[in-house]
């Protein structure tokens, strides 16, 4: 139990390190002298103390919020499924945002530009499309009893949704196709204060549900006949897992557009770090590794003149770490 | 008279028939069952393939729903029981092969204890005894703390026989506990739960395609076929020659004076 502890220890200082350097680094360097000014004496008119809480810090909290939920959302997925190559997006549930958000885009690009100037707009609509596909999914799950028909039921969901897309691309103008890619890239820094408000809450609730259901996934990995014997009740569970992970996942996308790689590769780096699948520690080492895996990720992005795409960071991360996880399965 | 312990019987069927139903079509494939466990007793199950060993199985296990009849189990009717009635009246362990990455062994067994525990699976100091005793019972204390991908397939078997063990149960259900193993592993599993019917007084019944093997380890024999189930000892099962009825084949003959099957050598 001490190595997990310090384990833990070294993640926890690991994010809080890169929590600042993610604060401190951008387009304008705020310096640790000006960062401790900003934090200790923060003046309404100072340069640094707007960066700080109007930007950066925003930013960074919505990297520890979408590193830790996707990456659980995608170990409630691997475990449900018994798959190590499930994601957070098995579901399709991400498929179901973007179709919410290219339906908007394209939509208010036909009717009335001055809807896409809310920020709530594209979150509203990539909300409801996740929920959309949430719905068939549940439905779905309530129907038959293998998990891996409905892993592929949530891969068809997530096939119509793209080829939705791609119909909707195909019959809009320039401008509104380059709106709806630009989402796609994935960012961290459009999240308002008063969107944190509701998306601290329910990212910070779906985490504690997930750690509730802690002995029922151990349960889970043994097979739902297995998790059946021992007195789980693996349908009512299976629903609770679909739930948690479409709000996890769904909530996040809707407010920084869909990031590849985290949700899949997190948990086995989670899992290997600490050398058990047991989810009582894979679940805080998930969520530690999660914000500090998209915390580095955002910190290398801002390290160009212009920031780069941080589904392109994020994917350079994840994809090797993929390939290694494959490799290493025999 | 005086009742013995053994005839108290924690598992009892009454004209069960098992089998599948898919929408109106309905396939039977037992039926008219009137089975009963008694405590202390190894049952198995033995019979050719397809006359529904794995599924009467499930359907006690309650993994699968009978289609008449009932299933009484310490008196109580099997549907009325709840999940979590059900995992401390029964532990199974099935064919379905458990492919976990980085759980140990003890983390494996402890989950037998999860019908007792708390939310979020603690142990508490009567836990951790019985699952230390369940691991000594199947001789693995040594590699409690191993990953369970690193045993063997017999030390597999064998933790996946304590983790049932852990879970305290009156009734214990092995579905083919020896398939995978070669012969030194599956005459242990096979004499392992043998011993632990005697010592622990529990009812363990299993399905096996080890003939010759459950003949000679077996309480008593639940001998399947297209033509129902018929319960004997061995050697009653010999003597009235329900083995050769079963099992008759023009390449093969069952001798009732060794109790063996000979090859008939078309050669």
């Amino acid at each position: 139990m001490s190595r997990n502890l310090i384990l833990f220890t070294i993640l926890i200082l690991l994010c809080l390190i890169l929590t600042l350097a993610d604060i401190a680094f951008g387009s304008v360097s705020v310096s640790p002298g000006n960062l401790w000014q900003a934090f200790i004496h923060p003046q309404a008119d100072s340069l640094y103390t707007n960066i700080v809480f109007d930007f950066r810090l925003p930013k960074a909290l919505t990297a520890i919020l979408c590193g830790a939920s996707l990456s659980v959302a995608g170990l409630l997925m691997q475990t449900l499924f018994r798959n190590p190559l499930a994601g957070p997006d098995v579901l399709g549930i991400s498929s179901g945002a973007s179709m919410g958000v290219a339906l908007y885009v394209m939509a208010a690009s036909w009717w009335s530009v001055s809807l896409l100037q809310s920020s709530w707009g594209m979150v509203g609509a990539a909300v409801i499309g996740a929920l959309l596909v949430l719905m068939l999914t549940l439905g779905v799950a309530t129907r038959i009893r293998q998990s891996v028909t409905l892993l592929i039921v949530g891969l068809m969901f997530a096939s119509v949704a793209g080829a939705v897309v791609s119909i909707l691309q195909n019959f809009s103008n320039p401008d509104a196709v380059k709106l709806f890619v630009v989402w796609t890239f994935g960012s961290l820094s459009a999240v308002t204060w008063a969107q944190m408000e509701l998306l601290l809450p329910i990212i910070v609730l779906g985490l504690i549900f997930a750690f509730f259901l802690q002995k029922s996934l151990n349960a889970m990995l043994l097979g739902d006949h297995y998790a059946r014997g021992l007195g789980i009740p693996v349908a009512a569970i299976r629903v609770m897992i679909i739930l948690i992970t479409g709000v996890l996942a769904g909530t996040i996308t809707a407010f920084t557009g869909p990031i590849a790689f985290i949700g899949v590769a997190v948990p086995h780096l989670a899992r290997g770090i600490f050398g058990t699948s047991n989810h009582r520690i894979a679940i805080p080492a998930t969520i530690l590794c999660g914000a500090a895996l998209l915390l580095l990720c955002d910190v290398i992005s801002q390290q160009t003149t212009y920031p780069l795409p941080l589904n392109a960071v994020s994917a350079l991360f994840g994809a090797p770490m993929i390939i290694w996880i494959v490799l290493k399965q025999r | 008279m005086e009742l013995t312990e053994t005839t108290y019987s924690p598992l009892r069927t009454s004209n069960l028939a098992i089998g599948y139903s898919r929408g109106s079509r309905l396939n039977v494939v037992q039926q008219h069952l009137d089975l009963e466990l008694l405590s202390g007793e190894m049952v198995c199950m033995i019979g050719p393939n397809g006359c529904g060993k794995s599924t009467l199985l499930r359907t006690l296990a309650g993994l699968q729903r009978p289609i008449t009849g009932s299933i009484l189990i310490d008196g109580k009717n099997m549907e009325t029981l709840s999940a979590q009635d059900r995992a401390e009246s029964l532990a199974l362990t099935l064919t379905d092969r458990v492919e976990v990455d980085k759980m140990s062994v003890y983390e494996i067994v402890a989950m037998g204890r999860y019908p007792y525990t708390n939310r979020f699976g603690k142990l508490t100091e009567e836990d951790r005894m019985i699952v230390a005793e369940a691991l000594a019972q199947v001789h693995l204390e040594a590699k409690a703390q191993r990953y369970i991908s690193e045993l063997s397939d017999g030390e597999r078997q064998r933790a996946m026989i304590a983790k049932v063990l852990a879970q305290s149960t009156p009734l214990l259900f092995f579905d083919e506990p020896t398939a995978h193993l070669d012969l030194p592993n599956r005459v242990s599993i096979m004499l392992l739960l043998a011993q632990l019917a005697k010592t622990t007084g529990k009812s363990i019944l299993l399905s096996t395609h080890e003939l010759e093997l459950a003949m000679q380890v077996a309480d008593k024999l639940w001998l399947m076929s297209d033509r129902g189930v018929q319960v004997g000892t061995t050697d009653q099962l010999i003597a009235d020659g329900s083995f050769e009825n079963v099992f008759r084949s023009n390449q093969f003959s069952f001798n009732a004076e060794t109790g063996r099957f000979i090859v008939n050598k078309p050669f």
